[in-house]
């Protein structure tokens, strides 16, 4: 196992006026090579949550294990906890900082300690991981670059310390379709080539759907639900109650099986949709 | 840390503090502030920190509030303090090694301490409850009042407004940035002086980044919603001087002068 | 409504942000489009196609390299009358933190009409009537930077409201709101452009406009298809080739023409595809 939170529990100021409870008894265990995803609303708690799993936060009560070491041991330095985990927060691209994209995609594994040698090796591997040309790019300055490859070089300089568990928040947000779909699909190729377990934070049911092996759903400080995409959405019902939205698709099985049709309402991408409805309605 | 800074932190609440002209508390505050400097003795620092006591009271605004401005510049305070208690030549009355406190050292830490502390807590007290539009409008009338600073009054006025609702913007823009490079490996509280100095650099140029981004699109946005200047402009909350005002100069003048009177006290 | 009467007009309308020393560098290259009175309109395109900035030139926040962009009779580079044009045809940003200018709320909302030397009593009725339009009025004297996203935006709307504009341009500001904060917009959008306002939104989630009168497709400074949602939505090849896409049920009746099933063409939503498959059956 990877990931183990144990009674998780996070309090803002606590003991003054301003006491916030932010997330409340999480328990969860994420295996090494999963892709999970992380929903629910603004102020639900999921980005509380996984500031705990890299120790920007600490616990108000409970554990988090990582590769079986407690991260908030005594002995632990953040460069430990930092060399396995890595979080991308939302608009990444507001991190960059260094005069060409070289440099800066080095800072992580330069504050690692490594050498010339290791730290040239990992920055070609991750910007050609995120998809960019590394010779093309290396000694241009960041700033010059378009959104979407800043938003790629930002993901870079995470994933050039080498993380067995990274954590994206929003990873694609104010990117057009097509970028979407291309950061979707680098992070599941880091996923499945690479073997990194990735936990996606995202509002959006439908990337969820597509590409999560496993969700987790937050509401109200508490981890409400987590299980397979097929389990979490066949309780659509719950989900609406939280006011958080099935996919479209599958709210037209449901649609279709409160009109008295006989239909399987599990599928939850539109390419399941349209087999289970192909099945069913073509003669 | 950037959360303590209190002041310019407006903290609405219905005290009759709150409902002066902003003129009043501007012109109360830097009059205040110059006999702060006038004080000779411990009375005069008694008198001014009742007065200020009793207008805390008046403001309605919880004491621990204010105080917690007070945290951000416990540094600076501390440090002048030593420097002053240190470095004053004179009479010594106690000494350890290089080290030696003066007669006119003490006393000097003593009166910069409470200079300072009082000066601070005034400030933040007259911020905290003048809304920023008032403050603001208030400073942009009392410039005009002065030659040379007169033409530049409106736009003086308007930077300080546009400073003061950035500040929450910012800190919480710097925090954001210093989490994502502490996930980097970045490393802010060990080291030396310089080694410290140069780890703020990946928070520093992309808070400046982001800081010229905001400005250029605030510009925009400000010129979208037809923002020419001061010309033609009208305000939702005009300035006015009511009664209580005229109360409020009298009450002033007659602290001040309070305050003044306490010079010819003996001191103990 | 009267939609057939036009409100902003572009002629040929070309921008380049460094006309010296790259002129082939186009923003917007050789653009002509219509706004009509009472509308709404949906401009759409892949980033860096050129959206944000034909949006700045409905305004004259940007004036053309070439070409003109009439707002009624005012040419935008007619800088005498800049304020009559700003007035009526006012915008909404992207970054709900970067075009405010107060810290509280009823100031920020103030901020326009008090630039356009409104009297005082008229804009504290202007406020609490755009205040209760955005459904904030409960928000009057809190701080700006206390409130979410979508209420920042909200507010953002009470502000040019009080100006009292025609028209409305909305320049990517659901990008970076919650899905709640996005819908709640979206549904003022709409409820405005009822009572009479005209609405140019510019976007690239699709799922946010299919209930609009027309769509532009923007692809590298050039307008490239123009239509009614249903027209757009089911070219699909186009779509993609601009980076863009279709909304999930329109992707979802194309999966299903694929194999086989006759689903009528102007099926947008999920009701209607249920309603095309029961009549199916």
């Amino acid at each position: 196992m990877s990931i183990e939170v144990k009674g998780l529990t996070h309090i803002y100021s606590e003991g003054t006026v301003f006491e916030h409870i932010a997330i409340e008894d999480v328990n969860f265990t994420v295996g090494p090579h999963d892709f999970i995803g992380i929903i629910g609303h603004t102020g639900s708690g999921k980005s509380t949550m996984i500031q705990h799993i890299n120790r920007l936060l600490k616990p108000t009560r409970g554990t988090v294990v990582v590769n079986g070491i407690d991260i908030n041991g005594k002995d632990v330095t953040m460069r430990d906890i930092v060399k396995r985990v890595g979080i991308v927060f939302q608009y990444p691209e507001y991190q960059l900082f260094e005069e060409t994209v070289y440099k800066d995609v080095s800072y992580g594994p330069k504050n690692l300690g490594y050498d010339d040698e290791k730290t040239e090796f990992l920055v070609k591997q991750s910007i050609e991981t995120v998809g960019l040309d590394y010779e093309k790019v290396r000694d241009m300055s960041p700033f010059d670059l378009s959104g979407g490859q800043k938003r790629r070089v930002a993901i870079a300089g995470v994933v050039a310390m080498k993380p067995q568990i990274l954590i994206l928040d929003e990873p694609a947000s104010g990117l057009d379709p097509a970028g979407r779909r291309e950061i979707f699909r680098m992070i599941k190729t880091m996923n499945t080539d690479l073997g990194i377990c990735i936990l996606l934070v995202s509002h959006s049911m439908d990337d969820v759907a597509e590409y999560c092996d496993k969700v987790m759903v937050f509401s109200e400080g508490h981890m409400v639900r987590f299980g397979t995409p097929g389990e979490v959405f066949a309780d659509s019902e719950y989900l609406e109650s939280i006011s958080l939205e099935v996919p479209q698709s599958k709210q037209v099985l449901e649609m279709l099986k409160k009109r008295g049709i006989d239909i399987d309402t599990s599928p939850y991408t539109s390419g399941m949709v349209a087999e289970e409805i192909l099945r069913r309605f073509k003669k | 840390m950037i959360k303590d800074i209190t002041i310019g932190q407006y903290y609405p609440t219905d005290s009759v503090l709150h409902r002066l002209d902003a003129r009043t508390k501007l012109l109360s505050t830097l009059a205040y502030i110059i006999f702060l400097f006038l004080v000779k003795n411990v009375w005069g620092y008694l008198a001014a920190f009742v007065f200020l006591a009793v207008c805390m009271i008046l403001s309605k605004i919880p004491i621990g509030y204010v105080l917690r401005g007070l945290k951000a510049v416990v540094f600076i305070l501390c440090l002048t303090v030593l420097i002053n208690l240190f470095f004053t030549p004179g009479d010594v009355i106690w000494s350890y090694g290089v080290m030696k406190i003066t007669e006119q050292g003490a006393r000097m830490a003593f009166n910069v301490a409470f200079r300072l502390l009082l000066l601070i807590s005034a400030t933040s007290l007259m911020t905290l409850c003048t809304d920023t539009i008032s403050l603001t409008d208030g400073m942009e009338e009392l410039m005009r009042k002065v030659p040379l600073v007169r033409r530049y009054a409106h736009e003086l006025s308007m930077m300080m407004s546009i400073a003061l609702r950035f500040i929450p913007t910012l800190s919480d823009e710097t925090e954001r940035i210093m989490k994502a490079q502490k996930s980097r490996g970045a490393d802010f509280e060990s080291g030396n002086i310089i080694r410290r100095a140069k780890a703020l650099i990946p928070i520093l140029v992309p808070l400046f980044v982001s800081a010229f981004q905001r400005a250029s699109e605030l510009a925009m946005a400000m010129e979208a919603r037809c923002y020419r200047g001061a010309e033609g402009r009208t305000r939702l909350k005009e300035l006015h001087y009511s009664k209580a005002d005229i109360v409020a100069y009298c009450i002033v003048i007659l602290a001040l002068a309070g305050i003044w009177a306490t010079r010819y006290i003996p001191a103990p | 409504m009267d939609t057939n009467k036009t409100f902003i007009k572009l002629e040929n309308v070309s921008y380049m942000y460094d006309p010296e020393e790259h002129p082939d560098v186009k923003a917007i290259d050789g653009v002509s489009l219509t706004v009509n009175e009472g509308e709404f309109l949906a401009i759409v395109g892949p980033n860096g196609s050129g959206k944000s900035t034909l949006s700045k030139l409905f305004n004259g926040l940007l004036t053309p390299t070439e070409g003109d962009v009439w707002v009624y009779d005012i040419n935008t580079k007619d800088d005498d009358h800049i304020t009559d044009i700003r007035r009526n045809v006012a915008m909404v940003f992207q970054n709900p933190d970067n075009q405010m200018v107060a810290t509280i709320v009823e100031d920020d909302v103030a901020f326009g009409a008090e630039n356009l030397g409104i009297e005082p009593a008229e804009i504290r009725k202007r406020i609490d009537e755009s205040l209760e339009a955005v459904s904030m009025s409960a928000y009057a004297q809190r701080k700006l930077h206390q409130l979410s996203g979508g209420q920042k935006q909200r507010i953002a709307i009470a502000g040019v409201l009080a100006m009292k504009p025609r028209c409305i341009i909305f320049d990517e500001s659901t990008a970076m709101l919650d899905p709640a904060g996005r819908e709640d917009i979206i549904e003022i959008m709409h409820q405005l452009n009822r009572e009479g306002v005209t609405i140019v939104f510019i976007t690239h989630y699709m799922e946010e406009i299919t209930d609009v009168d027309r769509i532009v497709i923007l692809e590298k400074g050039k307008v490239i298809a123009e239509g009614v949602p249903i027209d757009i939505f089911n070219q699909v090849n186009m779509l993609h080739r601009a980076r863009l896409d279709t909304p999930e049920i329109v992707w979802l009746c194309s999966l299903l023409r694929k194999g086989g099933l006759d689903i009528p063409a102007e099926t947008l939503t999920g009701e209607q595809l249920v309603e095309a498959l029961c009549r199916l059956k």
